[in-house]
């Protein structure tokens, strides 16, 4: 194994361990070894981000490791991206994404988890926080030229705003333009479809799953 | 001058008096336990004290009245009506003595004095007091009622109708009086030992009630069921979204919690052997959804941040108006909300912890589908309301059942092996809160899981009994219950610059909270790390509460204070709530259970 496929695999390892300082560490040891830092989120950081994928799939990671890898993933990019090309930074980017908890709604931190993992995958991501007015999500969006609207609602009463929200984007004229995902702890597929959104996911990874459908078939 | 005054009565006791003081003054100055049932205004006779030795003034012919008809001896004095006014030697029988008020358990309700808002007197109208330009003024001075206009508005005209059915003959007539001012009742006859009231529990899932007789303080009758609204929604917020569609499910809400509870009452009362029209007074504990349905009160505002509820303290209600069918001017005193999410159901279970005047650092739990805390930092209170869910309440687990007979109710390790016991030793049909827990903390002491929740040597569930298994979904769900507690304990800890050793003590509340196993609570971080010796379970507070609030008037005064002293903190909008959160899904470290702690580790 040559030094190069040494260091991929360490940046690897540090995400799926959580181990934030050590993925700082190697981000900076890769740009002084003279790596690609394109090939250094591909093949090393986000490869970890994707072996995390897994074992919580297996049920082996829980929120906590989940958490701790994006934090790994963040630290790495934060010290990688500057050092991007142009086109690099095109090429490591899958899109743009606005986030937010609904309109009524302070519950925020299965939207932050979704926020951040969308980040470990590559999306750029703007978070409005919690309480986002309708018009906020639309405005944002517009004037940001995302192609997602990613829109979490906790509670039963708040849900509905999510319905309001896509009639709001009707009303605009501006449907088409983007590809709405709804989560949170009431919403299901079911709802999802009642309400005319393109996408729905029942945790943060499901959720990173369906928006890199939604855009791929875009 | 002050003269002296021995008490016989055990534990005998010598005090003194001033001049011309009253000896139900005295003894109450000194702390003896008589029962001044209308205030010392001489109208109920209950004060009775035999005179042994000591000069005294004869009694009035109204003192004289009230002795006759409590069949006193000749001896026998009201302590309200007698001047000291040389040395006495007194005896005070034990019927004058103030009825104890039933607490949870021995030693934890604290006392209030028993002074019940409404108290019934005899009034006996003879051919005289029947005189029509005395009787109006009369009978409100027989009450020692200030013959005002509110009188001759609210109370004359049950007097006046009451006497007209009578025939206007010379009679003794029950009055019931609300809160030394109001008439309730005015009823031909002597009925005075028959004022009963009802304490209520509304709970969003169980509902319990409790016939408590005002005159004694005794508990008479209980029972309990579901919650009529379940068929709305299983939790609050589900609830909330059925009622804010449209009105008539607003209306459809209310309806339930009312046939729920006169469902219950029919109960308790078939058990009492009385009647519902003796009903004259009720006090609901309920969290605030729930007392905003009862009243058909707009939950629109608790639907959406901030989140607020449409009225924290209310005045007294009418009962027979809200649909209560009790005496037809019984009142309704609603516990008091301390805020959206916490509400006159904590204010209840605080009232009976005595919390209020108690010094140093308490937290008070109650466990459900929300958990609420309250911590009490000196003399600050600060409350939060957690998510926890429905995991310990048995929903939303493969297992999981609600703490019937048949579930798996405690667990522990033992050579080698898991053993567990179920409610009413029947066969395992599923796992309660309780054992949860107890199998949590057993499968974490003995490395079936880890500090993370993932199950060991890669298997999907652990098996409890035939048919009986722990999956790794319900770890999960589990870790995300008590990480909702164990953040809002740490966060009000944190607000307060406190940590658990600082604390003087734990009441933990809720039916949950009886048969939870402290030391595994600890283990698996549901709980705080503090000593066993400084953990109370006091069951049903918010009964006990609602109880004390029927027979103590200064208990819904010091409700509605709590609920005015209490802050109550949106925990969701603290900067460090989701960091808090997230680490506390891991479970505890394991730690050495402490000298104080007896009991069997593995």
């Amino acid at each position: 194994m040559s030094a190069k496929d040494d260091l991929l695999l360490s940046m690897k390892t540090s995400v799926v361990d959580g181990n934030r300082a050590e993925s700082e560490r190697l981000a900076r040891e890769s740009l002084q070894a003279g790596l690609d830092p394109l090939e250094s989120i591909d093949k090393g950081f986000a490869a970890g981000i994707q072996e995390v994928g897994v074992l919580w799939e297996n049920g082996d990671y829980f929120l906590p490791e989940l958490v701790a890898s994006a934090e790994c993933m963040k630290a790495a990019m934060a010290v990688l991206e500057p050092a991007l090309s142009a086109s690099s930074r095109q090429a490591s980017r899958l899109g743009k994404a606005v986030i937010g908890t609904i309109e009524g709604d302070i519950h925020d931190i299965g939207k932050n988890l979704v926020s951040a993992m969308l980040q470990a995958h590559g999306f750029e991501v703007l978070d409005l926080g919690a309480d986002v007015k309708l018009e906020r999500f639309i405005e944002k969006a517009e004037a940001e030229s995302a192609r997602l609207i990613c829109v979490s609602a906790l509670l039963t009463t708040t849900m509905v705003n999510q319905k309001r929200l896509i009639e709001l984007l009707h009303q605009r004229n501006v449907r088409s333009k983007y590809k709405v995902l709804v989560g949170g702890a009431p919403v299901n597929q079911a709802w999802a479809d009642a309400i005319g959104a393109d996408g729905y996911g029942e945790n943060a990874l499901a959720a990173v799953r369906a928006a890199k459908t939604l855009l791929a078939r875009s | 001058m002050a003269f002296k005054i021995q008490v016989l009565s055990a534990p005998p006791r010598t005090i003194e008096a001033a001049y011309g003081e009253s000896l139900s003054q005295a003894l109450l100055k000194a702390g003896f336990p008589l029962n001044v049932y209308c205030g010392g205004k001489g109208i109920c006779g209950k004060c009775l004290a035999e005179v042994v030795d000591g000069t005294i003034p004869p009694p009035d012919q109204e003192e004289a009245a009230l002795l006759r008809r409590a069949g006193a001896g000749p001896r026998f004095r009201l302590a309200c009506l007698l001047p000291v006014r040389s040395d006495l030697v007194v005896k005070i029988p034990a019927n004058a003595l103030l009825p104890r008020i039933q607490g949870l358990t021995a030693g934890i309700l604290p006392s209030f004095d028993f002074d019940p808002a409404v108290k019934k007197f005899l009034v006996s109208l003879d051919r005289d007091r029947l005189s029509p330009p005395l009787l109006e003024a009369g009978v409100a001075d027989l009450l020692k009622l200030p013959p005002d206009d509110a009188w001759r508005r609210d109370s004359w005209p049950l007097v006046r109708e009451a006497i007209r059915s009578a025939g206007r003959e010379p009679k003794v007539y029950t009055a019931a009086v609300y809160e030394e001012k109001t008439l309730l009742d005015f009823a031909p006859g002597e009925s005075s030992d028959e004022a009963f009231g009802l304490a209520v529990d509304l709970g969003t899932t169980t509902v319990v009630v409790e016939l408590v007789d005002l005159v004694d303080g005794r508990i008479l009758g209980k029972a309990f069921g579901l919650n009529g609204q379940s068929r709305f929604g299983a939790d609050v917020i589900s609830r909330i979204s059925h009622a804010i569609l449209t009105p008539s499910h607003a209306e459809e809400l209310k309806e339930a919690a009312l046939e729920t509870l006169s469902g219950l009452l029919a109960r308790a009362a078939a058990e009492a052997k009385i009647a519902p029209e003796s009903i004259y007074d009720i006090a609901v504990a309920g969290n605030t959804a729930m007392n905003h349905f009862l009243l058909g009160r707009s939950v629109r505002t608790l639907s959406v941040a901030p989140f607020e509820a449409e009225f924290q303290a209310l005045p007294p209600l009418e009962a027979y108006d809200c649909g209560f069918r009790v005496q037809r001017r019984a009142k309704l005193f609603i516990s008091p909300n301390i805020g959206s999410y916490v509400g006159g159901d904590i204010t209840a279970g605080l009232l009976a912890t005595g919390l209020l005047n108690k010094p140093g650092h308490y937290l008070f739990i109650d466990i459900g589908t929300n958990g609420e805390i309250v911590l009490k930092a000196g003399d600050r209170f600060t409350a939060a309301s957690t998510a926890a869910g429905p995991a310990f309440e048995g929903a939303s687990l493969s297992c999981g059942m609600l703490a019937v007979p048949g579930a798996v109710d405690r667990a522990v390790w033992s050579d080698g092996a898991l053993s567990v016991t179920t409610i009413g030793d029947r066969p395992p049909a599923g796992i309660c809160g309780t054992g949860y827990i107890d199998l949590l903390a057993c499968f974490l002491r003995e490395g079936l899981i880890s500090r993370n929740g993932v199950i060991a040597g890669g298997k999907s569930s652990i098996a409890v009994a035939a048919g009986i298994a722990v999956s790794q979904k319900d770890i999960r769900e589990l870790q995300l219950a008590v990480a909702a507690v164990r953040t809002g304990v740490e966060l009000l800890l944190r607000r307060h610059g406190l940590s658990p050793r600082d604390l003087d003590g734990l009441y933990l509340a809720g039916a949950f909270g009886n048969y939870l196993d402290i030391e595994n609570g600890r283990a698996i971080g549901l709980l705080p790390e503090i000593d066993l010796a400084k953990v109370r379970f006091v069951g049903n507070a918010s009964l006990a509460g609602a109880r004390a609030m029927l027979l103590s008037r200064r208990a819904r005064s010091e409700a509605v204070r709590i609920a005015e002293t209490v802050d109550h903190v949106p925990l969701a909008a603290d900067a460090a709530f989701q960091d808090i959160y997230i680490r506390s899904l891991v479970f505890p470290e394991p730690t050495i259970p402490s000298q104080s702690d007896r009991k069997e580790t593995s």
